[in-house]
């Protein structure tokens, strides 16, 4: 499947989805004026990839920041992966920096919603 | 129940937008200037030129007098400034076609005769004048300690093509206020002309004095845009001190309260694209208040009430349940809407939204917007 990049705008994300190389990497800043716009062709791609996805899909957060909008758009991602990771071996790996608990109040939400393995990694 | 009286100055805050939100740009500073600052006042000027079809020659001019403005700011800006009383005050103006650029800056008191006979002799020039006397003041060397000896003002002068409004305000013994305007006329489209005129000199200088009683750091009134609401909170963020999750804070509630204004914002001129709004920040012992003002439709204001009430009455525990239940709840959003934002803030801000409403006509009133944050 062909791979999915993004580059990262002041206001929006970059997307990094390789499947050749196991890499899915949502990270920097989601500040989308129209976060549904930004996000459909993200939520499309992985949509085709759950379909024939690779044996192991670990699934990487490195936001910076996020608005509100956006939160709902990773609510989308995340109950897609989870509605998946009953076949297939998901993780999703919520990354955040050491002084920021906001950013790790914002993904044990998600953890605590949803039944997926959920990772936190310290920075 | 949030006591709101304490924040009954709707009055203040509308008088305070409408005298300006019909500026196609507005935009005061109050405070220290660090070169950090004065750079991302100048990305954000930048933007804001860049919205309106300027030619690059006024573009030119008006960032060299921009900068000129702000450099004389840092640079004579005395070394021991820490009151707040004593900060520096930056505007920018966009009003029937021309720019407005006012500065107040603390210089020594002995160093006022001298400034105010440059200013003198350079408001007696005529263009050709000017042009001599610059190349006198740059060959004979008549440079100041502090460098300049004058010439910025000169130059102010010839790329304006205008007088410079000036006027000195004695503080104490050692300082006072200088304060100086400068206009350009605009060479885009000509808007409908409005009637009210832009802050004159004097009118600023009133104006700082009320910023500095009531503690207000920044104001910013304009029209909202997702382009130039990136500067605004940059410029915002360089201006707070706190810690990086303090910071974060701060920024993710200004994307918010900026985004519902962009959102949810109405713009009664409908020849205008945007909408218009204003936003300031008060620096208090131990918290910084932001503050948002837009107008919205009448009809809106009942739901919009209850949903703040209903989510100031909730404890920390259903505020989490309710947010998790908007969270993951995709009925009835449109592409702009998440109804998180207010709950977003109300936990990130850790402290209660309060709001005043003005009614302003058959169709719109006036919503504001505070947000307090612990710093």
């Amino acid at each position: 499947m062909e791979p999915l990049f993004i580059e990262k705008t002041e206001d929006t994300p970059s997307i990094n989805f390789n499947p050749a190389n196991n890499v899915f990497v949502i990270a920097d800043r989601s500040w989308p004026e129209n976060a549904i716009e930004f996000y459909e062709p993200v939520l499309k791609w992985l949509e085709e990839y759950l379909k024939t996805p690779n044996q192991k899909t670990a699934f990487e957060f490195k936001l910076e920041y996020f608005n509100t909008a956006s939160a709902k758009q990773i609510a989308k991602i995340l109950l897609m992966l989870e509605k998946f990771s009953k076949q297939t071996d998901i993780t999703i790996r919520w990354h955040y920096d050491k002084d920021d608990v906001d950013m790790l109040t914002s993904g044990s939400r998600y953890a605590k919603l949803l039944n997926i393995s959920y990772e936190f990694i310290e920075h | 129940m949030e006591d709101f009286s304490k924040y009954n100055n709707e009055e203040f805050i509308y008088e305070l937008f409408s005298d300006s939100h019909d500026n196609d740009l507005n935009y005061i500073f109050r405070g220290q200037f660090s070169q950090n600052i004065t750079d991302s006042i100048l990305a954000l000027a930048e933007k804001n030129i860049e919205q309106v079809a300027e030619t690059l020659k006024v573009r030119k001019r008006i960032y060299f007098i921009l900068l000129e403005c702000l450099q004389n700011i840092t640079r004579y800006q005395p070394n021991k400034v820490s009151e707040i009383e004593e900060s520096a005050i930056f505007v920018i103006q966009k009003r029937n076609n021309k720019y407005f650029v006012s500065s107040g800056n603390l210089i020594y008191n002995d160093k006022v005769e001298y400034v105010r006979s440059r200013l003198e002799i350079i408001n007696s020039l005529d263009q050709d004048q000017l042009n001599r006397y610059y190349k006198e003041v740059l060959s004979n060397g008549a440079m100041t300690k502090e460098g300049g000896g004058g010439l910025g003002l000169i130059e102010m002068a010839r790329k304006s093509g205008q007088k410079l409004m000036y006027d000195f305000k004695k503080i104490d013994e050692t300082y006072s206020f200088f304060y100086y305007q400068i206009s350009m006329e605009s060479a885009a489209p000509a808007n409908t002309p409005k009637l009210s005129a832009a802050l004159s000199l004097e009118k600023v200088m009133g104006f700082h004095n009320g910023l500095v009683q009531k503690n207000i750091l920044l104001i910013y009134s304009s029209i909202f845009l997702q382009e130039t609401m990136l500067s605004v909170i940059t410029v915002v963020g360089k201006q707070l001190n706190g810690s990086v999750l303090f910071q974060k804070k701060i920024y993710n509630i200004l994307v918010e309260l900026f985004q519902n204004i962009i959102r949810h914002g109405k713009n009664p001129d409908k020849h205008i694209e945007g909408n218009p709004g204003i936003f300031f920040i008060v620096d208090r012992p131990d918290t910084y208040g932001l503050t948002c003002g837009n107008y919205i439709v009448n009809e809106k204001i009942n739901n919009l009430e209850e949903r703040i009430l209903l989510i100031n009455s909730f404890d920390e525990k259903k505020l989490e349940n309710f947010y998790s239940e908007r969270l993951f709840n995709f009925d009835k959003i449109n592409k702009f809407e998440s109804g998180l934002g207010l709950i977003d803030m109300r936990i990130k801000s850790g402290s209660k939204l309060c709001y005043e409403i003005k009614k302003v006509n058959e169709t719109y009133s006036f919503f504001i917007l505070h947000v307090s944050v612990i710093k």
